[in-house]
């Protein structure tokens, strides 16, 4: 009766986990684009004063390391990139490849989205102006 | 057992033996006469038989035509598109917030000059 009732158990945890994961990644999703959107206007206006950039590994980086002395250009920058590294892995997840992969696709994207005079970080380690 | 080098001796070779068929000995008078071949193993038309099998088999080259494999190219492109189809969908608010943030300074710049 005890083993009859403990298989049922599990295999009703078999059936609910995949759909509580998704709900709960999709909630943390939803956490995510809360914090990106209160950063936002902060990020574009340190990146119009170029004082951060894009970089090809889909992070946020101070275009000279003084920069990063300023404290709000410092939290900013680190908190972005703390939760873009939760998206890439959430995002990795959900599409069944490698976070540095979802990495590279959004610095692709970024790239292409920067407005002019924003500083974008190349291969080589050097800063340019697009 | 060597057979006698002489240069009286002319030896008629079979191929597919492994003595010579018979050897004539040349006289002076051109007289053939008939030498009963004593067991002579003849290593060197046997060899190169064989080398010439070994090469035969060697230049021999096998093509095998598989079919052209595309799979892990349209894997990688449906998850790149996949990938980047997400992270739009994700970052779509950002148009929105960007057009707030650019308005008041489109604005600005489309204020009239007003000099006192």
């Amino acid at each position: 009766m005890n083993h009859t009732i403990r298989l049922i158990t599990v295999c009703v945890g078999m059936i609910v986990m995949p759909g509580s994961l998704s709900l709960a990644s999709a909630a943390s999703l939803e956490g995510l684009k809360g914090n990106f959107k209160k950063r936002f206007s902060t990020v574009v206006a340190l990146k119009k004063d170029g004082k951060i950039g894009e970089t090809k590994a889909g992070a946020l980086e101070a275009v000279k390391p003084e920069y990063m002395k300023d404290k709000r250009v410092r939290r900013i920058v680190n908190a972005e990139n703390a939760d873009r590294r939760k998206l890439y892995v959430l995002l990795a997840k959900q599409k069944k490849t490698t976070p540095q992969m979802v990495a590279q696709r959004n610095a692709r994207r970024n790239f292409s989205k920067a407005a002019k005079g924003e500083y974008l970080k190349q291969g080589d380690g050097n800063w340019k102006r697009k | 057992m060597a057979f006698p080098s002489n240069s009286k001796y002319d030896f008629q070779w079979n191929l597919f033996d492994q003595r010579p068929a018979r050897a004539i000995m040349k006289r002076e008078e051109d007289d053939e006469i008939m030498i009963n071949c004593v067991p002579f193993r003849c290593t060197t038309i046997p060899a190169l038989w064989m080398l010439l099998g070994l090469f035969a088999t060697s230049c021999g080259h096998t093509v095998d035509v598989k079919p052209i494999r595309v799979e892990p190219i349209h894997v990688t492109m449906d998850v790149n598109i996949r990938v980047d189809k997400e992270l739009d969908q994700f970052f779509a608010f950002e148009e929105e917030l960007q057009s707030e943030v650019e308005e008041p300074a489109v604005d600005e710049a489309a204020k009239p000059e007003t000099s006192s």
